[in-house]
Parts: structure tokens; C-alpha cells; sequence
């Protein structure tokens, strides 16, 4: 591989020294033969072994792929247990221990972590506690002698032979076979029928043995029966084998016929010696052909329904039984998503599953369904999987099912026979949203409100029932007159405890010495969907929390703004997009006074020393004076419409602008972030302009102003669905309306240019009692 | 390098069907495998407005972290989204139907991926319209989201079994014979007919240096009419005289894969009765850029572009366990300070 162009760095030079694909040989620990037991589950070829680093050792089961072109792959779990990367990216190796042998690989690589989890959960049982972590691939295995004994249950690893001078014995049994090396495989010359050459790669990462489509389609056997297959020394691999008709993604000067599998291998024991360039193949098994194999090759072919469904009622209990099955669902919903043909599909896809997993399949398939818009289907396929709900290898599989088919039929306006599904599935698992949710859906169309409440709230903290719920609980809690008034403080009070919050042990207390009259304003840019519960927003807005907390709002002013990334929520306003715009915010953050930038995200456990780095800065604002004097006033009128005026005292100067802000106390709004009450919410402004230039008469402004709550919840509104309109991004219409108690007014002044704050002040508006709490 | 040479002679095209038309069908792909060359995901925003070729309007709205989507246009939501979580990406998936009645009074179809990647949903077709020109199997793809499928040079096809699809081409090579065609909005009809302009021969399978297997090759004409997928034809195929430039391409061995962009490489004229070809793949050079922070050199996957020798560019290797090894050394001495690689490589 050439070296790349030098690029001068200081006095260094950086070069890359070697390039793509370089290949790491695994390191040979312990002289001898490890015989290293094998087994094959699901058709793959499973070894279970110890992994080691320095600092730990698990046990993992890992697949043996002899032509996948890698060294070793790790799911980044197990990376993680084993320690073996470190935050710049440095690799420590990685002992795996097998049954008298050691590998030692200086570097894992990343796999198909989605297809090992799945593996894992579908085939647990035969892998026995550990899970599949991943691979072993051909840039190990090709540093070794090989032999493949899959019929006795064992892989042979030892160290490369020295080479022959003279030609292998020939010994009864065993065929010696020339082979090639070609992209670190290993390559068995095979002839076809009407005695074309080929190369047939030697493989083991999966059961069947593939024949390169093309060549199929070439002679008109799109099923794969091309004839012989006689790799040279004459065994053919068609007797012994039906081969797989699929897209071959390799190469090979002499063409490529396909890769063996573990059918094969489970006739044969494969030797492979690199060094001499031979493959010694002993048959450990009468050839018996697969008859059913073909059968569904050739029932494929046409991609429609009906020969997979003669081909399940003639093959029942067929290796590739279960494929045919999700095949038959696939092209049946495809073709009709009506007929009856599906309610077939559905009971073949629970006869081919293992009786202990049934639940489990017929769950994944019923999300999938759901999703598609086919509750029919959806009904169809619970039905099947509740009566092995009890039998399933996972317990919760059972109450997911009545979960999602109590969903789907209370949509469906059967709410009796939902509730019966949704009481089964809050059995096993109470906590969950959706469940709550439909529960308190049916109890209010039945009139039970009080029920109905309590279930909106138990949902109401859940991000996927949240939004609903909360809508759900402003709606019901007028049917309950003995309890309070729906508020945010209501519903902060009943879910108190059930979600993160961070409260401060200690309180700001301004003195002449730490506080030397200008009052800070922090702005909170953040966003509802960034992130998760556990890392994103969350960690912002607990430190958020924690100053609402510690500063007292005579000393502190904030204000928290909306990002529209990475979806917009419903408190992004015009508001929003212009400070953000003006501001050149780019991502979660704390502004204090303008121009001290502080983190606006983290993890959740981030959240503290968010809110320290924060305070500090807090603080440090807190000790500088300031020239100007602000004074608000502010009352909500018998009409609801809030008016006063905002006075700024203090010398003129160029590039200064006013901003009055009115803001919410608390929103309640849940988003992924698990913040389900969002604080100092940014509605509007209450200036014609947001940034107004000051403009004083001896030294003194008074800005006059009028508003009404209605038109700003209008506005607001209005902006979400021309954002919507200009293909913004969907916005949940929820969370718009401005509660009058909630309502606190925030006003500054600041630098036009640089948005330094050199005065900030906040005020809660008088008004009638009734409208305030 | 582009080599041009003439063809001595352009065999007449053996024309086993003429022109005609053909009807197709509109057929739900719920495991999507079709490789499309310029795959995008629209937005969802407040519905599927961008699908256009249906009288209806498919509404769609948040619930929580789910989509509510009004599947039959009548102005109700009736499906709700909830999507399958990847838990290692965050990623949630799923696929949509949206049914009804086109602006010509057809019952229309059109089936959706949904991704929500952390940044709301998005969707892209996840349905092709289906028939086939004499025995070869023809598939049209709304590529551009709109609904429709006659966007010549935006929207995508597939000709016979490959799942590797090229722009919608105004021509289509079927079993070596260039037909033109045009294409219904509602991609139920393909008209065709013997393409009757000049013709050349492009190659680019035969001047491809590489270890791995040409999955696909996407050329693309300057006008954006005519596009061709390349890599399954040894000796080059017919395709009208134009300027083409290679759009993307796809290289894989086994279940690794690299992806191929036009990079440097220039675009590719095809002079009739000629035969055109391309010197292009190994050795490749490698290019990075890097950053210090502090006493640290940062170099990020990003930095590195690889380019072959016509400067076609190589990226999104795939599995990402293939680094370059990085070396710092002494700029006088040429001692070695320190070695990387990117992190989970070999």
C-alpha cells in the first residue's frame, strides 16, 4: 500500500504507513494442536471461550466465520467489560482462551451488533448463559493450520506447517485437493456439469452453500439445481449439498462458483494447509440430499405465495421451514394485505417457531404490523402468541402482546375486550406508559374519571405516552370536582419522585460583598428531543433546575429558549428563532449575561457539575456593578389582557438594545429527555421590536405596553405550522397555551453588538385573584 | 484514464421485442433491499405533502415519540407509528402504507420507510411499481419523494434481477438492446421503443483494478436523461452517445463494502461507434487532513479520503474495523513518536 503525501506539522511529520485493510495477525500463545470444541446453532458455527485483557476476563460465545474478511469482531459491550480501548483510541489485546490454546488479537473490530443481539435472544437457550459477542474471521484463522471436523464437534487450530518437498500421501478416505489463496480465503477448484472451471470458497459462516446467482441464471436454474458440482478429485458437492442460489460477493481469477457452508462441512472433515496449498477433504457422512432444501429454492423463485405454501404443507417441521414462512408473510401482505391467505402465513410463522419463543416472534411481528397499519393482523397474530405467552423464554413478552393488542383494538372501538388485554398487561408490567395511558382512554369513555386520572398520570412522565396523557389529564380533571384545579404544579406535585429532578442543599444570599447590584439573566437554549433520559438535554436541564434553585429572583433572571434541532418542540417560537439567529447559537448551552457561554447538555449524572460550572460563573457576573436601573411593572386587567411599562434608567450610548420577555414559569411538555416540566419558557416579546434601541430622555425610557395572552398563543401557534408548512419538521400541538399564573416578565438591557446584559430584571404581574394562584 | 478506441463495426441490435407498452403493478417492498443511487429521506412534516400523485392528503402528527399518520387521506389519523428501536443507534424504524385514489381516479399505493434518526421522522419510498420488458423485470422507484415516477435523471429503476438501482433513464439496456422510453406520472405504463440516436459502448468493468467485486457502477448523463449501472457488464454495454460522469459506485468482497464517488475523476465522454473505458481503482492514495488540540493531533475518520487512480474517490468503508495506521514522526530525525488508529480497528 503507498504511503500517503507527507503534511508538515510543525516538527513533525505525519504520515499514514499503512493503508486500508491492513491485517493484524493474531499472536500464537501456546505451542501444540488445540482441538476446540464447535457447535453449530441456528446455522451458524458457534465456539464458546474466555476473553481476557489485562484488567478483566468474561465469558463469550463467538461465531467462526473462516472467509469473513476480518480479524476479530466485538460487540462494543463486550469491548466495554474487557476495557480494551482507551479514550484516545489506543487498542490493548485481547486473549481469547480456548480449550488448550491461546489466541492473542492486538485489536477488535466493530460487527453486526443488531444481528449478534438478535441471535442472542432468539437462540439463547442453545447458547447456554453467554451471549454472542462476535467473530472470529478469516485474518485470524488464515495464520493457522485449520481443520473443520463439524461432524465430531470440532476445530482444529495449530501452527502452519512447514512445507512439503515431496507430494501428500494419499490416503484412503481423504482427497487431497489443490488449493488457491484469493483474498485471504481459501479456494477448492470445482468443475460445473458441462465441465466449466470454477472456484468454490471454503466457508463456515453459514449452513447453506452458495451458488452465485448469476452463474444459476446463466443456465436457466434460477433454484439452484445446476447439476454437478465436482470439486476436483471428484466429489460433488451437489449430491451431498442443495445449493443456495444467492448474490456471491467475491472474487477469484478462475471465476467464483459460490462458498461452502455448514452442510457441507457437516460431511466432511476440511483440512486446510496454506502453506502447502492443499485441502484434504475425509467424508464423515453418507451423502443424503436435502430434498426439502431444493424445495424451497425452487419455491422462492417466483416471489409469490403460493408455492411457499405448497412447499410449507409438503416440508412441515423442514429446516428452512421458518424462512418460508416469513417469506410467505412477506409476499402475502405485499400481494393482498386483506386475505386470508396472511392468517396462514401468521400460523406457519408459529408452527416453525420454537414453542418457548412463539410469544417473542409473533410480538416482534406485531410492532411491525402495527406500524404498517394492519391492526387486523395485528389482532391476528396476538391471538396466536397469548396462549404461549406462559411457555416464553421471556417473561414480558407475554404483557407487551396484550399491551399492543389492548392498543389496537380500544383504536378499534372494541374497548371491553381491550381493557380485559390492557388490565393483563399493566399486570406484568405497571409502570409502563402506553399501557397507562389506554387504560385511562378506556376508564374516561366509560366515565370512570377518577381511575382515568390516575392512570394519565402514571403516563404522563413517559415519553411515548407523556403528551397524550397530559392533554388526557387537563381534559379529566374537570370531571373531578373534589380535586384541586388542573395546574403544572398539580401535576409536578403527583409526579414528584417519579422522575430525575436536582434540588441544592443551599441558597444564594446577596450581600454587599457578593452581589454589587446588577442582576444576572442566565438564558437555557435546549431542545425536548436532544437526547434521552440519561444523556442529551437531561443534563442542562437539571443543572437548570439546580440555579432556579440556588438563585433567588431578585439576583438572577432566566430565560430558556427553544433550539429547533434536533426536531422542534412546541415552545419554539418566533421568539426563539430570532435570539438563536441573532445570538448564533448552534447548540445546548447557558449564556450568562449574554457572552459567558456555559454547557446546556450532558449526562444526567452531568447535571451537577453543570449547575457548579454555572453557579461559578453566575457568581463571578454577580460582582460586577452596573450603570443602568431597571423598573417594571406589570398587571393582568379584568380582560385577561397583561399591561405596564418597563422603565430603563442610565446614561445613553450607542449599540444598546432593550428586550422584554414574557416568559412561563413551568411548561409542561414530555419529551425524549424525560423533562416533563421545562422552565422559564420564552413565549414573547412584549416590544414591537425584540432588541429595541435604547433611547432615553435624560437618562430615563418608559416603554409602554399592552398584550394579550390569546393572540401570543395565536402567534405562536401559527408559527409552528408555517414551520410545518416550510417542511421544518412536525411539531406536537400541545404545550402552546399560556397558563396567567405561570406568566413572569423578563427584561434587560444589553450591548446590541456584543450581547453583553448590563442590567436584567424579572417580575411576576399582579392580577386578579382569580387568575393567579 | 479514459481510453476512447473505435469499434469496428456495431453489430445491428438483435431485437427480440419491438416497441410497445407495459403495465405495471405497484408492489410493497417490506424488507427494502434495493440500493438506490441517491437515496434521500423527506421529511415528515405535519404529513406526506410532498406525495403528490394522490387526490388525498396524508395528514401525520406526533404522539410522544410516535407518528399518528392518516393513512386513507380522509382526514383522520389511523395509524399509529411507534417504530422499531435500534437500541444501539436510538434509531426507530418502520414502514407505512398510504392507500387511496390518484388524481386520475386510480386506486393508489404508496408505501413508506420511516426513520427517525433523533432528528423527527423522515420517510422515502419503500414500494416499487413492477412489470417487465419481455422477461426482463423492470422496477421504478420515487427516489425524489414526490409521489410520482417519471422524474427522468431524480427518480430510479432497476432492470432484471439486480437490486442496485440507476437514475430513471430515458434509455434502458434490455438483454443488450437500448430501448427509449417514457413513463407514466403514476408509473403504471412504460412506453418503449428502439433507441434510434447514436450509440457507443461504455466500459468500465474491464479497466477496474481492484481485489473486490464491482457491485455497481452509476453513470449518469450531463443532461441527467440517461444513466446506466455498469458493473455487471465485463465488456462495457450500449448507451446513447453523451457525456456521462460516474455518479456512484459500490465495491465489495465478502460483507465489506466501500462506496464510490465521482471525486476528482472527470466526466466520461462516449463518441458513437466508439468504445470508451476507464483505467480506474488501485493503487489508492490516501489523503487527510488533522487538527491539533493542545499537545494532541487529532485525526477523524472524516479527515481521510481515499482516491483511486482516475480520482474517483473511495469512502464509508464498511465494516469501519479497517483503519490506516498513523505514524508521527521527527520531522529531522525521523524518529517515531507515536502511532494511532481509529478506535474498534485493525
Amino acid at each position: 500500500m503507498s504511503p500517503v503525501p507527507v503534511a508538515l506539522l510543525g516538527r513533525y511529520v505525519l504520515a499514514a504507513i499503512a493503508g486500508v485493510g491492513s491485517t493484524v495477525a493474531a499472536a500464537l500463545a501456546q505451542d501444540g494442536v488445540g482441538r476446540i470444541p464447535v457447535r453449530v446453532v441456528a446455522g451458524k458455527l458457534v465456539v464458546s471461550c474466555d476473553a481476557s485483557s489485562p484488567s478483566r476476563r468474561i465469558p463469550v460465545n463467538l461465531f467462526v466465520e473462516f472467509e469473513t474478511a476480518c480479524g476479530m469482531q466485538l460487540h462494543n459491550r463486550a469491548a466495554a467489560g474487557l476495557r480494551i480501548e482507551t479514550s484516545d483510541g489506543r487498542a490493548i489485546p485481547v486473549t481469547l482462551h480456548l480449550p488448550g490454546f491461546e489466541l492473542v488479537v492486538p485489536k477488535r473490530e466493530h460487527g453486526d451488533e443488531p444481528f449478534l443481539e438478535e441471535f442472542t435472544k432468539y437462540h439463547a437457550a442453545e447458547l447456554g448463559e453467554n451471549a454472542v459477542v462476535g467473530v472470529i474471521g478469516a485474518e485470524v484463522l488464515e495464520n493457522y493450520h485449520v481443520v473443520f471436523d463439524v461432524a465430531e464437534g470440532v476445530m482444529e487450530l495449530s501452527a502452519p506447517r512447514a512445507r512439503d518437498t515431496e507430494p501428500p500421501p494419499v490416503v484412503e478416505g481423504t482427497t487431497n485437493v489443490p488449493i488457491t489463496l484469493q483474498g485471504g480465503m481459501a479456494w477448492l477448484p470445482v468443475r460445473y456439469g458441462d465441465g466449466q472451471p470454477a472456484a468454490l470458497a471454503i466457508g463456515s459462516a453459514r449452513y447453506d452453500t452458495w451458488i452465485d446467482a448469476t452463474v444459476c441464471d446463466e443456465r436457466g436454474k434460477p433454484a439452484g439445481d445446476i447439476g454437478p458440482l465436482t470439486i476436483e478429485g471428484g466429489i460433488d458437492v451437489a449430491k451431498f449439498v442443495a445449493l443456495r442460489p444467492e448474490e456471491v460477493i467475491l472474487v477469484h481469477p478462475d471465476s467464483v462458483a459460490g462458498v461452502t457452508g455448514l452442510g457441507f462441512l457437516k460431511h466432511f472433515r476440511v483440512e486446510v494447509d496454506r502453506t502447502n496449498r492443499l485441502a484434504k477433504l475425509t467424508q464423515r457422512a453418507r451423502a443424503e440430499f436435502p430434498e426439502a432444501d431444493l424445495a424451497f429454492f425452487r419455491a422462492r423463485v417466483d416471489e409469490e405465495p403460493e408455492p411457499l405454501l405448497e412447499f410449507l404443507a409438503a416440508h412441515e417441521g423442514a429446516r428452512l421451514a421458518h424462512e418460508a414462512a416469513e417469506l410467505l408473510l412477506d409476499l402475502s401482505l405485499s400481494e393482498d394485505p386483506e386475505a386470508d391467505a396472511i392468517q396462514v402465513a401468521l400460523e406457519w410463522i408459529r408452527d416453525t417457531t420454537v414453542e418457548d419463543l412463539r410469544a417473542t416472534r409473533l410480538l416482534d411481528l406485531m410492532t411491525g404490523l402495527a406500524d404498517e397499519g394492519f391492526p387486523r393482523w395485528v389482532v391476528a397474530a396476538g391471538e396466536l402468541a397469548i396462549p404461549s405467552g406462559r411457555d416464553d423464554r421471556y417473561p414480558e413478552a407475554v404483557h407487551n402482546v396484550h399491551s399492543k393488542m389492548g392498543e389496537v383494538l380500544l383504536a378499534g372501538g372494541e374497548g371491553r375486550r381491550a381493557w380485559r388485554h390492557l388490565l393483563s398487561a399493566a399486570f406484568g408490567i405497571p409502570e409502563d406508559g402506553m399501557v397507562n395511558l389506554n387504560l385511562g382512554r378506556y376508564y374516561e369513555s366509560e366515565g370512570r374519571y377518577k381511575r382515568a386520572f390516575s392512570r394519565y398520570v402514571q403516563a404522563s412522565i413517559k415519553v411515548e405516552s407523556g403528551p397524550a396523557a397530559i392533554e388526557a389529564l387537563e381534559r379529566v380533571q374537570p370531571m373531578l370536582p373534589d380535586e384541586d384545579p388542573f395546574s403544572v404544579d398539580l401535576v409536578e406535585r403527583m409526579i414528584e419522585g417519579k422522575v430525575r429532578g436536582f434540588g441544592t442543599a443551599t441558597r444564594f444570599e446577596a450581600d454587599e460583598i457578593n452581589f454589587a447590584g446588577r442582576v444576572a439573566l442566565v438564558e437555557f437554549f435546549t431542545n425536548a428531543y436532544m437526547g434521552d433520559g440519561s444523556r442529551g438535554a437531561i443534563g442542562g436541564a437539571l443543572g437548570n433546575q439546580g440555579l432556579l434553585g440556588h438563585f433567588p429572583p431578585e439576583n438572577v433572571a432566566f430565560l430558556s429558549y427553544h433550539l429547533f434541532e434536533p426536531n422542534p418542540d412546541p415552545m419554539v417560537n418566533a421568539l426563539s428563532d430570532h435570539v438563536i439567529d441573532v445570538r448564533g447559537i448552534e447548540r445546548p448551552m447557558h449564556l450568562i449575561n449574554g457572552t459567558a457561554a456555559q454547557p446546556g447538555a450532558g449526562r444526567w449524572r452531568d447535571g451537577e457539575e453543570i449547575y457548579n460550572r454555572c453557579r461559578k460563573a453566575i457568581q463571578l457576573a454577580l460582582l460586577e456593578q452596573s450603570s443602568y436601573a431597571l423598573k417594571l411593572d406589570a398587571r393582568f386587567g379584568a380582560d385577561g389582557a397583561l399591561s405596564g411599562t418597563f422603565t430603563i434608567e442610565g446614561p445613553e450610548r450607542d449599540e444598546l438594545d432593550v428586550n422584554l420577555i414574557l416568559a412561563e414559569r413551568a411548561v409542561l411538555f414530555p419529551g425524549k429527555t424525560e423533562v416533563v416540566v421545562h422552565r422559564m419558557v420564552a413565549r414573547a416579546s412584549l416590544l414591537d421590536a425584540v432588541d429595541t434601541a435604547y433611547r432615553p430622555t435624560d437618562e430615563s425610557m418608559a416603554i409602554p405596553f399592552t398584550v394579550d395572552l390569546g393572540a401570543i398563543v395565536q402567534a405562536n401557534v401559527a408559527f409552528l405550522d408555517e414551520l410545518e408548512a416550510d417542511g421544518g419538521g412536525s411539531v406536537v400541538r400541545m404545550s402552546t397555551a399560556i397558563d396567567p399564573a405561570q406568566v413572569r416578565l423578563v427584561g434587560c438591557i444589553r450591548n446590541a453588538r456584543t450581547g453583553e446584559v448590563l442590567q436584567a430584571i424579572q417580575i411576576d404581574p399582579e392580577g386578579p385573584e382569580e387568575r393567579t394562584q | 484514464m479514459i481510453l476512447a478506441s473505435a469499434i469496428l463495426s456495431l453489430a445491428p441490435q438483435a431485437l427480440p421485442i419491438g416497441g410497445g407498452s407495459i403495465e405495471l403493478e405497484y408492489k410493497t417492498y417490506r424488507k427494502w433491499d434495493i440500493v438506490l443511487p441517491a437515496e434521500q429521506f423527506a421529511r415528515v412534516s405535519g404529513g406526506f405533502s410532498s406525495v403528490s400523485c394522490s387526490g388525498e392528503s396524508f395528514g401525520a402528527e406526533l404522539d410522544g415519540t410516535a407518528l399518528v399518520v392518516d393513512t386513507d387521506g380522509d382526514g383522520t389519523p389511523d395509524v399509529r407509528v411507534a417504530g422499531k428501536k435500534d437500541d444501539a443507534t436510538g434509531e426507530r424504524s418502520a414502514m407505512v402504507t398510504l392507500t387511496g385514489t390518484g388524481t386520475d381516479g386510480k386506486p393508489f399505493q404508496y408505501a413508506a420507510r420511516l426513520v427517525d434518526s433523533g432528528k423527527g421522522w423522515h420517510f422515502a419510498a419503500s414500494g416499487a411499481q413492477v412489470g417487465k420488458i419481455g422477461e426482463t423485470k423492470v422496477r421504478l422507484i420515487d427516489q425524489n419523494n414526490d409521489g410520482r415516477y417519471d422524474g427522468f435523471g431524480q427518480d430510479a429503476m432497476t432492470i432484471g434481477r439486480s437490486k442496485f438501482a440507476t437514475f430513471l433513464s430515458r434509455a434502458v439496456n434490455v438483454g443488450g438492446v437500448l430501448y427509449q422510453i417514457d413513463v407514466a406520472p403514476d408509473g403504471s405504463r412504460i412506453d418503449f421503443e428502439p433507441y434510434t440516436g447514436e450509440v457507443g459502448v461504455l466500459d468500465l468493468a474491464s479497466g477496474l483494478e481492484t481485489d473486490g467485486k464491482l457491485l455497481s457502477a452509476v453513470v449518469r448523463s450531463a443532461d441527467r436523461q440517461f444513466s446506466f449501472d455498469l458493473a455487471s457488464f465485463k465488456k462495457g454495454i450500449r448507451v446513447p452517445a453523451q457525456t456521462y460522469s460516474l455518479h456512484s459506485g459500490k465495491l465489495g468482497l465478502g460483507k465489506s463494502v466501500a462506496y464510490v464517488k465521482p471525486g476528482r475523476l472527470g466526466e466520461i465522454d462516449v463518441t458513437g461507434g466508439e468504445r470508451t473505458s476507464l483505467a480506474w481503482g488501485g493503487p489508492v492514495k490516501a489523503e487527510f487532513r488533522y487538527a491539533r488540540n493542545g499537545g494532541q493531533v487529532v485525526i477523524r475518520p472524516d479527515d481521510v479520503t481515499y482516491f483511486g487512480k482516475a480520482g474517483e474517490e473511495y469512502r464509508v468503508w464498511d465494516p469501519v474495523g479497517k483503519s490506516p495506521e498513523f505514524t508521527i514522526k521527527e520531522l529531522k530525525a525521523g524518529t517515531e513518536l507515536a502511532k494511532a488508529m481509529f478506535p474498534g480497528s485493525s
